[in-house]
């Protein structure tokens, strides 16, 4: 069964047209990389499957309902920049998801932002890019969602934390969930995808389970390098 | 729902109003002991000018604060939070219309309460005729019994209150438009034109629609009287002072609700986060 079903979407800014009549469907209950070069839509897919883009043309779903009060209820986004108020403190944040989002937990918010040696007092604005995304993450992972999309989730964290970063996102998530991953990273984050989306020139170039792509013995990166060679 | 996120919006708006608040506060006190301590008619006049300059730049930040905060909650990156809480937009708009009328509302009233305070302060050291002329300015205002000085209040605070809603409404329209397709291009000045011209648009079709509607309240030195002829009720009054038309509020407020409807609309469906 698909969680997300894309048909004709297409997207342009100007004169770019950046998503290009794509169609494609992505299942239930897998961790899925969504791979491609810089430009090329990843964000504003993610963007726009959130609710927080509306001049596209196309049919998008999540569960079957079109991007609204639903399937926000139901997806939890990492978007690739920090999106909590300047004024608040970890906690202030942490008690904003809990007010809007049933399926927060609290007591696992900052049982995360303890480990992440976060300071609950702590504004904000006051913390460096990688604390903040660790709170991010903290926040986003405390929820029980049916869909979490993480939009470069490890961009500003340095190498070293960033398997310890990855093992917290693969405890953390509700299991029977769908996961949407974009990254650069596809080296550090290879062994967690079950699947994998390659868009390029506005098109879905590779929509296949990992099982079956990497079956001849390539890595996602071996192909990913393959794929783009030919696009750009 | 609504109520969790009014609460929010007020906390975060209070983070940017709380410096003006203080700002406020230390100005009136500092007025307050210059005016204790100085004997002198220029002083006292001087330093009422600067209170009024300073009260009036805190006004004006005000409105640019709440403006800020409507903008960077929805527009910036902080939209990437708001918009996409599980609400209804409705909800999400009406909440920072109040929340932002609540705040400018409060510094407006304020002001209004210090210069008033500061007017009848004064008077004892600028002479009799000062003195007579803030009591007849006052009387002309409120009248002179208690149910007309509450009356008179009352209505003067609650037709402030709509003016500021539609003032707040017409902000948060420029704003929305701002960042829609193709007034976006134009940035604060689209944005600006657009909020004067819809309070222009609400001024004037106020004063066109309720010309003819003359149901209000008659004040005279002693009495007031609710009537649906004022006119009729001014002819019959003695010591008539004021009258005050209901038709004229009760409108603008209808207009500055319906101001809510465009920008829920643009907000849903044309407006996309940067």
């Amino acid at each position: 069964m698909a969680i997300i079903t894309v048909e004709g979407l297409t997207k342009s800014y100007g004169k770019k047209t950046v998503l290009n009549d794509m169609s494609f469907t992505l299942p239930t209950g897998q961790v899925i990389g969504l791979f491609g070069p810089n430009g090329c839509g990843k964000t504003t897919l993610m963007k726009i499957l959130t609710g927080l883009i509306h001049d596209y043309s196309g049919t998008v779903l999540i569960d079957g309902n079109a991007p609204g009060e639903k399937t926000k209820s139901m997806t939890a986004y990492l978007p690739e920049q920090t999106f909590v108020h300047d004024w608040m403190r970890n906690i202030d944040a942490i008690n904003y998801f809990n007010d809007f989002f049933g399926d927060f937990d609290k007591a696992k918010a900052l049982e995360m932002v303890s480990r992440f040696g976060l300071d609950p007092k702590q504004k904000t604005k006051t913390m460096s890019k990688g604390m903040q995304e660790k709170l991010l993450l903290s926040l986003t992972m405390s929820r029980q969602a049916d869909l979490y999309i993480l939009d470069e989730p490890m961009g500003g964290v340095d190498p070293a934390s960033r398997s310890g970063i990855l093992n917290f996102i693969m405890e953390n998530y509700a299991q029977k969930s769908t996961m949407l991953i974009s990254t650069h990273l596809i080296n550090d984050l290879e062994d967690i995808f079950s699947h994998t989306l390659f868009i390029g020139n506005g098109r879905v170039l590779v929509n296949d389970s990992v099982q079956s792509l990497t079956a001849g013995g390539k890595s996602i990166e071996d192909i990913f390098k393959e794929v783009f060679s030919n696009v750009w | 729902m609504f109520g969790k996120l009014l609460k929010n919006d007020l906390k975060a708006q209070w983070q940017s109003v709380s410096s003006i608040f203080l700002v406020i506060l230390i100005i009136s006190s500092a007025a307050e002991l210059f005016m204790a301590v100085s004997k002198s008619q220029i002083a006292l006049v001087l330093g009422g000018l600067v209170v009024t300059m300073l009260m009036l730049f805190a006004c004006f930040v005000i409105i640019i604060a709440v403006a800020m905060m409507f903008s960077k909650t929805l527009f910036g990156r902080a939209g990437y939070l708001t918009l996409t809480l599980p609400v209804k937009t409705e909800k999400l708009i009406w909440s920072k219309t109040l929340s932002g009328l609540i705040w400018t509302y409060a510094v407006y009233v304020l002001f209004f309460g210090a210069m008033f305070l500061w007017l009848y302060q004064i008077g004892d050291v600028m002479g009799a005729d000062y003195k007579d002329m803030a009591d007849q300015l006052f009387t002309l205002l409120f009248g002179k019994s208690i149910s007309t000085l509450v009356a008179s209040l009352v209505y003067y605070l609650v037709w402030f209150g709509i003016l500021m809603f539609a003032a707040v409404q017409c902000m948060y329209l420029g704003i929305t438009c701002s960042n829609v397709k193709p007034v976006s291009s134009l940035g604060i000045v689209g944005a600006v034109v657009i909020a004067l011209a819809a309070m222009g648009a609400v001024i004037t079709m106020t004063g066109i629609v309720t010309k003819g509607i003359p149901v209000g309240m008659v004040v005279s030195l002693d009495s007031l009287v609710f009537t649906s002829n004022i006119s009729e009720t001014i002819h019959n009054t003695e010591n008539f002072l004021y009258s005050f038309n209901f038709a004229g509020p009760l409108f603008t407020l209808l207009l500055s609700v319906f101001i809510n409807i465009p920008i829920t609309y643009l907000v849903k469906n044309k407006v996309n986060v940067k």
